[in-house]
């Protein structure tokens, strides 16, 4: 049983989604919110496995949410929900921390088989935001900071991302396995995410203004 | 006493006292360019050069050209607008002492500005009083005429009286003063003439003479002395005017002691006259007034005229002589009533005469030289006359050889009166006069007597011309042709050229040239008289300028100078090619009535302007004119027809009335280039001082003081006309101009920058003068300048740059704006979008499979998710950044994979690289994806293909793309339900491209679209 946290702050989406996840089996929605204000304490009270995080809510968007819970050492698989998949965004939650993202236009059969693809590490990468990821793992050849760069392999799998090819397509065009190129693209994830963490961990270090018992150890 | 009767000449002068015998010839030259007015009353020179005219109308300054009226500065009136009676140089030469009636000042003439001085005298009402200034070379005196003299005070500027300077006793009544060479100072009055010592400050005079010199003594008669002249001999010429009487001239020797009387020689058609001043220039004493220009005659003690005002050509028709003065270079100027004058003292080497007296109205035909020094003058019915000269070129008569030629003439006979010609035959010696009608005089010298011939051979026709041949025989050519030649006793017919024979002229080689009057220039043999060549005029300008000719010489050995009715031709005997000279490529005048060569190989014409020498070597033409003692030529009585070279070499020319001899080496001498002076410069019409020029060194203007005039001048007032002028202004241009009209050089809008004016002069030798040069800048104006240009254009620069960026700017903002709206809309829609399509998905697992309701709620499903695609497309295509190609493709694979893959449909979809930088614009995009979409879901849809093949490629602006399938295909040609294909096609013409599909059911479906980008 996997168990679900959602947040979306349009009421109607939420109650359909709630509806939706009640209804597939293999899947317990554990609670609904429509802000991360108290998320925290949510997350602490609910353990889900999975949050579905609304990027654009008010007063605290969807990835300060995702800040507050990295920042405070919950690994909870955290997933973005949002309309445009060239949100600006999307590329800033998984830098901080998101595991992937969901565009909320996907067919909802499919919306099941995304949640489940990003749990395992698939999650999928259109070509707008692998341009962003491109753009950023060449930037961090100028700045001092480098941590992990890609390697040759996942340069190419990145490359063919920015130029709209899908996964099988990738496949063909590498002569490599389907599951190679999902698993080159966790990779990519996981450079992203650490080098996010570090920055994370780096903004944590200072005045945290969301918490009010700032644990700054990471496990 | 009764002058010897001079026939001949009327202005000859001698002057045979016991020094030298000296005859003087006069030439006046009027100067009246510009000037004003005629009343001329003095005239002067600064230090600079230029010549200052005090006239009725003011100053004016001349500088050889043109004249300048002084008196207004900068548009303020300097100098009093009234007229000028003295102009005298001051102590510094730069500075003029101007006396303008009663009132006098020192003019700067570098400046230009005028000081006045004061008067102080105690004379009331001096304006009733004649005043004069004098200058004794230290002091400068005023004299108010029978009252007193005033000395000038420097410090104070005034003139007053000084008596440590000057003294005279209180009854003198003095007139005019002069300082004598010892010092003395010499005051005339009306009770005679004394002087004043500086050292003993004192006057004496024949009334006070204790030291009883005899000098004073002498003097005691005199008595009403209106002035009086201290000559370079120390002798007085004295006027004396004494109330009861007329005035008359003393003459006092002071080494003699004698005192004469000196007749002056008045205007004989004038009843009153007075000498009132006596000058001295050259050594010459001078006596001038109302009515009266004298000159002292040493040898008879007296004034005599010595002009001819009744001769337009020599004399001058004036009432008044007001001044004589002589300029640094020995020019003599005359100021008169009528005009300004130079007047030119003719040296030895030049003489003219008029033969009125002895041919009266009968024409002078030529000159003949009968020997050395003896000359024989032949006219139209008066016969001859005879004439030898001296070394001086004085003219005696030889009266007594004119009669023996003429004796015995056959009585009734009048013919011989008409002389056509005269020759000496070389072999024999004797005198041929060639007469009308066919008569010959031929005159024996030994014998003193004539032969009157009237010979058949020339059949009665007037005898023209006569010359010697190579052996010293004479040939003669008449009227009609006939070319006769002396063949021992008797004369021979040689040739019939039936045109009058101008000139015979014979060559060494063996040939004889007769020029004839219509048919050209004839070369005939001598021996055998037989005509070789006849030159004659053409159209082509090859030939002689005219067929008449009127003179004949030859320039060397192989060149002939032929004078034809116009132009002067030169034939070249080797060549025999014969080259015009006319008026447009270097000869002076137009019309040339004689030649004569000199001894030096120089051309000497006689022209309708004058005489004009030609020198074959330099190919250079001068002419001559009154100034240097010839004639100026100006109507048929003064033009000279025909000259020739006399036995010593000079010259002597003649024409109807007057003839002239002169000495052809004394004009050797260039006139020397003189360094020219600029006189004047002028903005647009305003003068500029030149001295402020000349201390500042250049001339300063402004951007838009750009029209200037610069005039310049020699400065010389002799031969100044032969120089020719060039300038220059650097910066504008690199070439030498020659200064045609009027010696002054114009220039107009010339742009800012740095220029120097120069200008030199050059000689008839070609000889340049130094340049004198003058700096001109021109500043530019604050628009012209480079910052100013530069700043206007960044300025222009930046506000395209400006407005361009607003132009972005506002677009920007305009895409922004359709995409935030776009967008919006889309997150409101969206979101609603996705829980239709959730709830109905929900629902419709709920339901038996076979209930329609499962059906609609699939149709809900599907239609909702259509709409989610659709705005997702608007909001892609809204974006500005994803109208690259490259981007379009990328979310076309992305499609493709959405929609072929969940049907296992295998593909591939190739791009060439090139198409990075292709660009689609906004419509484009969205008809070419629609256009792709389309087809993919016909294929997935009803095609039942398993491979499909992508390809796009960009090639010479046109992309193409290919969709192929491997479907069971379908006809093209039945219309379909749906719009599908229409709107594909639609969707084609609105790109502006083509559409080709293909279809077989073996084959599969082919789509190829092309657009052009």
């Amino acid at each position: 049983m996997i168990r679900i946290l959602l947040y979306e702050d349009n009421t109607q989406l939420r109650e359909v989604l709630s509806i939706l996840l009640i209804g597939t089996p293999g899947y317990e929605l554990v609670g609904a919110f429509g802000n991360c204000r108290n998320i925290l304490e949510e997350v602490t009270r609910f353990n889900p496995d999975v949050v579905l995080m609304d990027i654009d809510m008010p007063i605290t968007s969807g990835i300060d949410g995702l800040k507050l819970l990295r920042a405070n050492g919950m690994h909870c698989k955290v997933l973005m929900l949002t309309v445009f998949d060239d949100n600006q965004n999307i590329f800033e939650a998984i830098r901080s921390g998101a595991n992937g993202y969901i565009l909320k236009k996907t067919p909802p059969d499919k919306l099941i088989d995304f949640i489940r693809d990003a749990c395992s590490g698939g999650a999928p990468m259109t070509s707008s935001v692998a341009t962003q990821v491109l753009n950023m793992f060449a930037q961090n050849h100028r700045s001092k900071a480098v941590t992990f760069n890609l390697s040759n392999r996942e340069q190419d799998v990145l490359n063919l991302l920015v130029d709209g090819y899908s996964y099988k397509l990738i496949a063909d065009k590498l002569f490599i396995s389907l599951d190679t190129v999902r698993s080159h693209i966790k990779k990519i994830y996981d450079k992203l995410q650490v080098n996010s963490k570090s920055e994370a961990v780096a903004k944590t270090l200072r005045v945290d203004n969301y918490t009010s018992d700032a644990d700054t150890s990471i496990k | 006493m009764c002058p010897i009767r001079r026939l001949v000449i009327s202005i000859i002068l001698f002057l045979s006292g016991l020094s030298s015998s000296r005859a003087l010839e006069v030439s006046f030259n009027r100067i009246s360019n510009g000037l004003s007015t005629n009343f001329v009353n003095c005239v002067t020179q600064s230090a600079d050069g230029f010549i200052w005219v005090g006239t009725q109308n003011g100053l004016q300054r001349y500088d050889g050209y043109r004249f300048r009226q002084i008196g207004r500065v900068n548009g303020k009136q300097n100098i009093p607008a009234l007229p000028v009676d003295q102009a005298v140089p001051a102590n510094d030469p730069a500075v003029l002492i101007v006396r303008m009636g009663h009132r006098i000042g020192f003019l700067d003439t570098r400046t230009l500005v005028f000081k006045e001085s004061a008067i102080m005298s105690r004379v009331s009402e001096i304006e009733q009083h004649t005043i004069k200034l004098v200058r004794d070379g230290k002091e400068t005196y005023l004299i108010i005429f029978g009252k007193e003299i005033l000395v000038y005070n420097s410090k104070k500027n005034c003139f007053q009286k000084n008596t440590a300077v000057l003294d005279y006793p209180s009854d003198w009544k003095p007139t005019y003063v002069q300082r004598d060479v010892l010092g003395k100072i010499w005051i005339s009055g009306s009770r005679g003439i004394g002087y004043f010592d500086p050292s003993s400050k004192t006057f004496f005079s024949a009334q006070n003479n204790p030291a009883g010199l005899k000098t004073l003594e002498a003097l005691k008669a005199v008595r009403d002395v209106t002035h009086f002249l201290i000559d370079s001999r120390q002798r007085f010429f004295i006027n004396s005017w004494p109330f009861d009487k007329g005035y008359h001239i003393l003459l006092f020797n002071p080494k003699s002691l004698t005192i004469q009387q000196v007749t002056s020689a008045s205007n004989p058609k004038s009843n009153y006259h007075e000498l009132s001043s006596f000058s001295e220039q050259n050594g010459l004493i001078w006596g001038f007034g109302i009515d009266t220009f004298n000159l002292f005659e040493e040898n008879t003690r007296s004034f005599i005229n010595f002009f001819n005002a009744e001769n337009a050509d020599y004399g001058i028709k004036v009432n008044n002589v007001a001044q004589i003065f002589r300029d640094r270079d020995q020019n003599l100027w005359v100021a008169t009533d009528n005009g300004l004058y130079t007047m030119s003292l003719i040296g030895d080497h030049i003489r003219n005469g008029v033969t009125k007296a002895d041919f009266g109205k009968a024409p002078m035909m030529g000159i003949a030289p009968l020997s050395k020094n003896k000359l024989l003058l032949h006219s139209w019915g008066a016969k001859v006359i005879c004439l030898s000269y001296d070394e001086r070129l004085a003219l005696v008569q030889d009266k007594k050889l004119a009669e023996a030629i003429y004796r015995n003439a056959p009585a009734g006979d009048t013919f011989f009166d008409f002389v056509w010609a005269s020759e000496l035959e070389q072999s024999s010696g004797k005198l041929y006069l060639a007469c009308q009608a066919g008569r010959l005089i031929e005159f024996d010298f030994k014998k003193r007597s004539s032969r009157f011939l009237m010979l058949p051979v020339f059949k009665g026709q007037t005898i023209r011309s006569l010359a010697n041949d190579p052996d010293g025989n004479i040939w003669l050519g008449t009227h009609k042709g006939l070319l006769v030649r002396r063949d021992g006793d008797s004369f021979r017919l040689v040739a019939n050229l039936h045109s009058s024979i101008t000139r015979i002229l014979a060559a060494a080689s063996g040939r004889i040239w007769i020029a004839t009057v219509g048919n050209g220039l004839f070369e005939l043999d001598v021996k055998t008289g037989k005509v070789c060549t006849n030159f004659i005029s053409g159209d082509d300008g090859t030939g002689l300028t005219t067929n008449r000719v009127s003179d004949l010489i030859f320039l060397n050995d192989s060149t002939l100078a032929i004078a034809c009715s116009a132009g002067l031709d030169f034939l070249d005997l080797t060549t025999r090619k014969i080259k015009q000279m006319n008026v447009q490529n270097g000869l002076p005048h137009g019309v040339v009535t004689s030649l004569t060569t000199d001894n030096d190989g120089h051309l000497w014409m006689s022209t309708i302007g004058g005489i004009c020498r030609y020198s074959l070597i330099t190919n250079e033409f001068r002419n001559f004119d009154k100034k240097t003692g010839f004639l100026n030529t100006s109507n048929m009585s003064n033009l000279m027809n025909s000259g020739i070279k006399l036995l010593d070499g000079k010259i002597a020319m003649s024409g109807e009335k007057s003839f002239l001899i002169f000495s052809p080496d004394k004009f050797n001498v260039a006139i020397p280039v003189r360094k020219v002076t600029i006189t004047d410069f002028k903005l647009f019409d305003r003068y500029l001082s030149m001295d402020s020029i000349r201390r500042r060194g250049q001339v300063n203007l402004k951007h838009d003081e750009n029209f200037i005039n610069i005039s310049f001048a020699p400065l010389t007032y002799g031969g100044g006309g032969e120089l020719k002028y060039f300038y220059k202004l650097e910066g504008a241009s690199e070439n030498w101009i020659k200064s045609e009209y009027g010696l002054s050089a114009t220039f107009a809008s010339l742009q800012p920058g740095d220029y120097t004016f120069m200008v030199r002069s050059q000689n008839t030798a070609g000889e340049f003068s130094e340049v004198t040069s003058l700096d001109i800048s021109i500043s530019a104006a604050f628009y012209q300048s480079w910052w100013f240009i530069a700043l206007l254009i960044m300025s222009v620069l930046f506000s395209v740059y400006a407005f361009y960026q607003a132009r972005i700017k506002r677009h920007l903002e305009v895409f922004q704006l359709r995409e935030k709206v776009a967008r919006d809309l889309h997150d409101d829609v969206g979101s609603t979008l996705t829980s239709i399509n959730i709830l109905s998905e929900v629902a419709r697992h709920g339901l038996a499979d076979d209930s329609i309701a499962k059906q609609y709620l699939q149709t809900i499903g599907k239609n909702s998710t259509q709409m989610m695609e659709s705005m997702d497309d608007i909001v892609w295509n809204i974006k500005p950044d994803n109208d690259q190609l490259h981007k379009v493709t990328a979310r076309m694979r992305e499609y493709a994979a959405g929609t072929l893959e969940p049907q296992n449909i295998r593909y591939s979809f190739e791009a060439n690289d090139n198409i990075k930088h292709v660009k689609l614009g906004m419509e484009s995009r969205r008809n070419l994806f629609l256009i792709f979409k389309e087809a993919l879901h016909n294929i997935s849809k009803y095609s039942d293909a398993t491979l499909v093949e992508i390809t796009i490629r960009y090639e010479n602006s046109q992309m193409t793309l290919t969709i192929s399938d491997n479907g069971k295909g379908f006809d093209p040609g039945i219309p379909s339900d749906g719009n599908g294909l229409l709107n594909m096609r639609k969707r084609t013409e609105l790109l502006k491209g083509s559409i080709d599909i293909l279809s077989s059911s073996k084959a599969g479906t082919c789509i190829c679209l092309k657009i052009p980008v």
